[in-house]
């Protein structure tokens, strides 16, 4: 069997110009590859959804490649965490050799987002959840914090303090929406208007255009290119419910049994872990995910974002692109959590950069906490 | 007719059911065509009281579709037993809203919103 790896990842975050999903997708991926010393005719193995019906195959198409392995499945936000560990196992395989894996978004300049959200008529979530009158995702995530606030005694201000630390993240990120903004303060986001009680828009992620792409090729390919080697170590993944009813517990999520599987299978405990990227549809998606993980008690993790600890410099910097709530939400985040990863593994930031990083851990949530996969990286070379 | 129309069809009438199996007794929501928990298909739609108490709550103030939905109202998250939950709308005044509230089915508008107060 072959060994392989991660090498190279770029994100594109075209906020400027109106670009359809196979133009996005194709900036990315011939960044990449040209950056790697590669083209599309070196590429036989492709992971994408959200293009259309037949995603993979279509992104194909217009890359003018004919794959021997892709991947489509639709996970929501944890897809592509799924993607990466499914392209590494295809080249461990020989299915293929060279695998991308890549994600585009145009749905605010398409204006494709609804603040409703987007169901198919025969579905039970459509019958029983949608006719209630909901914003999906939106109100599903409020329900989860007013149950917090409830069970855990954080408020407000506490869940504000993670759109803070996710500004100042931002404005260290040239790439990011919101980078040349000011810092934000608490009362911002307090006084950024509720739409869904607990949450106001500044509790909410960022809906942009972006995506971005990932190289995966076996240790053989990636010595001769001289391209760093980044060994997926562990992978849990857990998928709970789609339908809000059927969510088997509001507060600690499907999160904490894939982190659970990704970290005793990696043989590494938390501690041994350098950075966090975690999924920030909204800020208490944060504060569930990290308390689910085992970070900490809430109101521990709350006091930490508060003094620092999870900052650039502190002992567990979190989302250090700035994360979907202040760089980049294109519908669909987790590609660019694997993305931000790989590059502070390979130490290729600036101001950024955490400063000898070689493990991190990548958390995707998708739907509403529905879908959970959890990834632990190192850097082997 | 969809198991999901007969069970709408009874609460618009006033009568809320929950699936429940003839063989285990395991009451399951929303309707499907097995029991979850024992595989079988002896299923009934049973009359309930309709009582439970808010697990969790959202106030809404921008409408997924104004023409249906006039902002602001009250999402409930209703917990109507220890397995079963359901999303409503609440008939109850911002003030009067607080998890672990006793409240009670009351119909269903025109709209299909299922009303607990």
């Amino acid at each position: 069997m072959n060994e392989a790896s991660i090498n190279l990842a770029v994100d594109n975050t075209p906020f400027e110009d109106q670009k359809s999903i196979y133009e996005i997708q194709t900036e990315s991926i011939l960044t990449l590859l040209k950056k790697a010393g590669l083209s599309t005719k070196d590429v036989d193995g492709i992971a994408t959804n959200g293009v259309e019906r037949f995603s993979s195959v279509g992104m194909a198409e217009y890359l003018g490649i004919n794959p021997k392995w892709s991947e489509s499945s639709f996970l929501g936000g944890s897809s592509y965490l799924t993607f990466v560990k499914r392209a590494i196992e295809a080249v461990e395989m020989g299915y293929c050799n060279v695998a991308i894996v890549s994600y585009g978004s145009n749905q605010r300049s398409a204006k494709t987002r609804k603040i409703g959200g987007v169901i198919e008529d025969h579905t039970p979530q459509k019958y029983f959840e949608y006719s209630q009158g909901i914003l999906s995702p939106l109100s599903l995530y409020a329900l989860v914090a007013q149950r917090a606030f409830h069970e855990w005694d954080v408020n407000s201000e506490d869940l504000a303090e993670i759109a803070v630390s996710a500004r100042k993240y931002s404005l260290l990120n040239e790439k990011a929406f919101n980078y040349g903004k000011n810092e934000l303060t608490v009362d911002d986001v307090l006084n950024s208007g509720i739409i869904s009680s607990p949450l106001h828009k500044l509790d909410c992620c960022l809906v942009t255009d972006g995506g971005g792409a990932v190289l995966i090729t076996n240790d053989k390919i990636a010595k001769s290119l001289g391209l760093p080697k980044i060994k997926v170590k562990g992978f849990g993944q857990l998928d709970t419910h789609i339908s809000y009813s059927q969510m088997p517990n509001y507060l600690i999520t499907g999160a904490e049994q894939s982190s659970k599987n990704a970290l005793s299978q990696s043989k590494m405990l938390l501690d041994d872990i350098d950075i966090f990227q975690v999924y920030d549809s909204f800020t208490i998606t944060v504060l569930s995910t990290l308390a689910s993980i085992g970070m900490d008690q809430p109101k521990n993790i709350i006091e930490k974002f508060k003094t620092g600890h999870y900052s650039l410099n502190g002992q567990q910097p979190i989302n250090t692109s700035g994360g979907g709530l202040s760089y980049c939400h294109p519908g669909m985040l987790g590609l660019l959590l694997v993305i931000e990863a790989v590059k502070q593994l390979s130490g290729e930031l600036d101001n950024r950069q955490v400063e000898n990083a070689s493990t991190a851990l990548v958390h995707g949530t998708g739907g509403v906490f529905s879908t959970h996969a959890t990834m632990i990286l190192e850097r082997i070379g | 007719m969809y198991l999901w129309e007969e069970w709408f069809n009874l609460v618009k009438k006033g009568v809320f059911t929950l699936q429940t199996c003839k063989d285990c007794s395991v009451q399951q929501f929303y309707p499907r065509s097995f029991c979850v928990e024992c595989n079988e298909d002896n299923l009934e739609l049973e009359k309930i009281d309709g009582v439970g108490k808010i697990y969790s709550y959202t106030e809404i103030f921008r409408s997924p579709n104004p023409e249906k939905f006039t902002t602001p109202y009250i999402v409930g998250l209703v917990e109507l037993n220890d397995k079963i939950k359901i999303i409503c709308q609440l008939d109850l005044d911002t003030d009067d809203v607080s998890i672990d509230k006793e409240v009670k089915f009351k119909e269903v508008n025109n709209e299909g919103v299922i009303i607990f107060q």
